[in-house]
């Protein structure tokens, strides 16, 4: 059994899912190609799209802690929205919207100070040949700072369950396009 | 050319015909060309008949998920593993199957009913199912490629033994994601549900297509034969046959065989070729010709290889003694037959010994020798010219002899005779004095004049009776001259 060289007690699993699950996503689905001009600076200021508690398992992040944040272009579709957002109507953000998802090692409420093991980053950008669903699906290494382009479709796939029903949150119950975002 | 080693170690050539060169290349040519063709068409239909197979299966493996998305969405998990028990033996080359992430056959059992039901709260599922499809025990590498992160689609082609016979099977293992409609049913802890396989049997279309590679290589083989028979043709017809009759007719006019032709009446390069070859046969034929009637210093003069001028010569000058009595008893036929024969005789040993036959005067061979030890040679004609008369002529009713006269000395030599007829020939004293010693030599008797003498006296191959002194016609002194014999006879 692998024992992590940081933190000991933290054991194999955490190792398994801060370390090799990013990773084999990374170098899996990801491109060879780095994300280019995607300036994340100072993304933790952004607004977060929800005030729930994303402590819960889900399919593609399993067992780890999320926080959501999304920038101004985003936010101010959204406000601009909030009537058809709350009705469940169709939504689709514009162009520049960038969504940022901090991924931690485990469900726990994050300790304060704790760095992200990953960022999951979705960026709008329609006409570019390669998004799925509009959005460029991409993986980012708070460590260094690396962004890297997701090749397949394994990202949309799952969240695209946010334009029908049952997905999280509100269960979309208008049945409305969510532009991909289950918050 | 090629090159290798004897057994001795000395390098040993081996050489190719031109034809055999051409075809060669030809073949290769054809060999590379159709060869890669064929090679092509055998890859394309290879990696065609993947693709198509691989597409094929991965659309069916997305209609198979789909399938089972829509029909475990609204509950209806009976109804999907009745759709697999009926599409999993509904053809015996192809056959679908779902795993659990863990590997176990779905459906194999109320493991996942039971979870199901108690996330829900209701026993919405029934337990201990009637009809349940068996799947065969997946692969283990495909599994494992389906259900870590990120799940990838594995495409395998094997080969396997059923009901006693090699088949080829293609299996197309997806991913099965738990989506988050999903996830109400099946919980949110995991990101795959299980893997679907499809198989389909490949067997009869990788026979196919294996017969069609095999037609196709054996069409080549014969396309490459038959092109290659009709170039070797082609080649030994139009190149090869006429540079062997070109070969054959230089190595003939090198042997002194003028009469052949080749006959190649092509227009194209061999047959220019030819065409000069049969020319310069003929231009050589006639020169040759022509050395016969004129001396070589004739035929240098008109090649303009020389002028008139003074140089040191020996004349020889040789008369068969009672021809003309002879002649007077004979029919011309048989006076001309023994006169040929007996001038050609003195003009080979002449050539023989690089002297060059000036000309023939009647009965009468003028020759001039040149050059280092002229002398010497010009003494070594005469005794053989007196020996091959006596053995050509033995036995005859009327055996022949010739008189020799020798002289040597500065002559001039050049193109003497008018505008339309000339010779190239040598005057001055030595030729009178080779001319009157020759008429004062009796039968087999070789007169040298002294100036010429003193060149050989010494040498032993040659006997010498005198000095003589012998008065010469146009001569106001005798002139001192000496009897030429065999050697070790000087008196």
């Amino acid at each position: 059994m692998h024992k992590c060289l940081v933190c000991p007690v933290l054991g194999s699993r955490v190792f398994v899912a801060l370390v090799l699950v990013p990773l084999f996503i990374m170098t899996g689905c990801a491109s060879k190609k780095a994300a280019q001009d995607l300036d994340l600076s100072g993304y933790a200021s952004w607004e977060r799209t929800t005030q729930v508690q994303l402590n819960f398992p889900i399919p593609g992040h399993e067992s780890h802690y999320r926080k959501i944040f999304m920038n101004k272009v985003g936010m101010d579709y959204r406000r601009a929205n909030e009537a058809a957002f709350k009705s469940g109507e169709a939504l689709e953000y514009p162009d520049g919207t960038i969504v940022v998802k901090e991924i931690f090692g485990g469900l726990d409420d994050p300790i304060p100070g704790e760095q992200p093991a990953t960022l999951d980053i979705m960026v709008k950008e329609k006409a570019a040949s390669d998004t799925l669903g509009g959005w460029r699906w991409l993986i980012g290494d708070p460590k260094n700072g690396n962004e890297m382009v997701m090749s397949g479709d394994f990202c949309a796939n799952c969240h695209n369950g946010a334009n029908e029903k049952h997905p999280y949150g509100d269960r979309n119950a208008g049945n409305g396009f969510r532009d991909f975002l289950f918050y | 050319m090629l090159g290798c080693m004897k057994e001795t170690g000395k390098p040993r050539t081996v050489t190719l015909g031109i034809g055999s060169k051409v075809n060669i290349a030809i073949l290769a040519t054809l060999i590379v060309g159709f060869g890669a063709v064929v090679a092509y068409f055998g890859i394309s239909l290879i990696t065609t008949r993947e693709n198509l197979t691989r597409t094929s299966l991965l659309q069916e493996a997305d209609l198979l998920v789909a399938s089972v998305e829509n029909f475990m969405v609204p509950g209806e998990a009976p109804i999907a593993v009745a759709y697999f028990s009926d599409i999993s033996v509904r053809s015996p080359v192809f056959s679908v199957a779902l795993y659990r992430r863990s590997g176990e056959g779905a459906f194999s059992d109320d493991k996942t009913a039971i979870e199901v039901n108690r996330r829900i709260g209701v026993d919405k599922f029934p337990l201990h199912l009637d009809r349940r499809p068996v799947f065969p025990p997946p692969d283990n590498s495909a599994m494992g490629r389906g259900t870590t992160l990120p799940p990838q689609a594995t495409v395998l082609e094997m080969d396997e033994v059923r009901n006693g016979k090699a088949v080829r099977i293609v299996n197309v293992y997806r991913p099965l994601i738990n989506l988050p409609k999903c996830v109400g049913c099946h919980g949110g802890d995991h990101t795959i549900r299980g893997v679907v396989r499809v198989s389909t049997d490949i067997t009869q279309s990788v026979r196919a297509q294996q017969a069609s590679i095999a037609i196709s290589g054996a069409v080549f083989i014969f396309m490459v034969a038959l092109v290659g028979a009709i170039l070797a043709r082609f080649m030994r017809s139009t190149v090869v046959s006429p540079v062997t009759a070109i070969g054959e007719l230089c190595k003939n006019v090198t042997a002194g065989d003028f009469s052949g032709r080749v006959d190649y009446k092509s227009m194209d390069e061999i047959g220019v070729l030819a065409r000069t070859v049969n020319e310069m046969t003929v231009g050589l034929r006639e020169r040759f010709e022509l050395g016969k009637y004129v001396s070589g210093s004739t035929i240098s003069a008109i090649r303009g290889d020389q002028g008139s001028k003074r140089d040191h010569r020996v004349l020889l000058f040789s008369d068969i003694r009672g021809f003309t009595s002879f002649s007077e008893t004979r029919d011309a036929e048989t006076v001309v037959l023994s006169l040929n024969k007996a001038l050609d005789l003195q003009a080979r040993i002449v050539n023989t010994h690089k002297g060059d036959v000036d000309k023939f005067v009647g009965d009468e061979v003028v020759a001039v020798f040149s050059g280092p030890s002229a002398e010497e040679r010009a003494c070594l004609a005469a005794l053989e010219i007196h020996r091959v008369i006596k053995e050509g002529f033995k036995g005859a009713e009327h055996p022949l002899s010739v008189g020799i006269g020798i002289a040597a000395g500065q002559v001039i030599h050049g193109m003497i005779g008018s505008h339309t007829r000339a010779d190239f020939t040598v005057i001055g004293d030595p030729v009178n004095t080779a001319a009157r010693l020759c008429s004062a030599a009796k039968p087999g008797m070789t007169l040298v004049h002294a100036q010429a003498a003193k060149a050989v006296l010494d040498l032993v191959e040659f006997s010498f009776k005198g000095p003589f002194g012998l008065a010469l016609k146009g001569k106001k002194d005798k002139q001192v001259v000496y009897i030429l014999g065999e050697g070790e006879m000087n008196a």
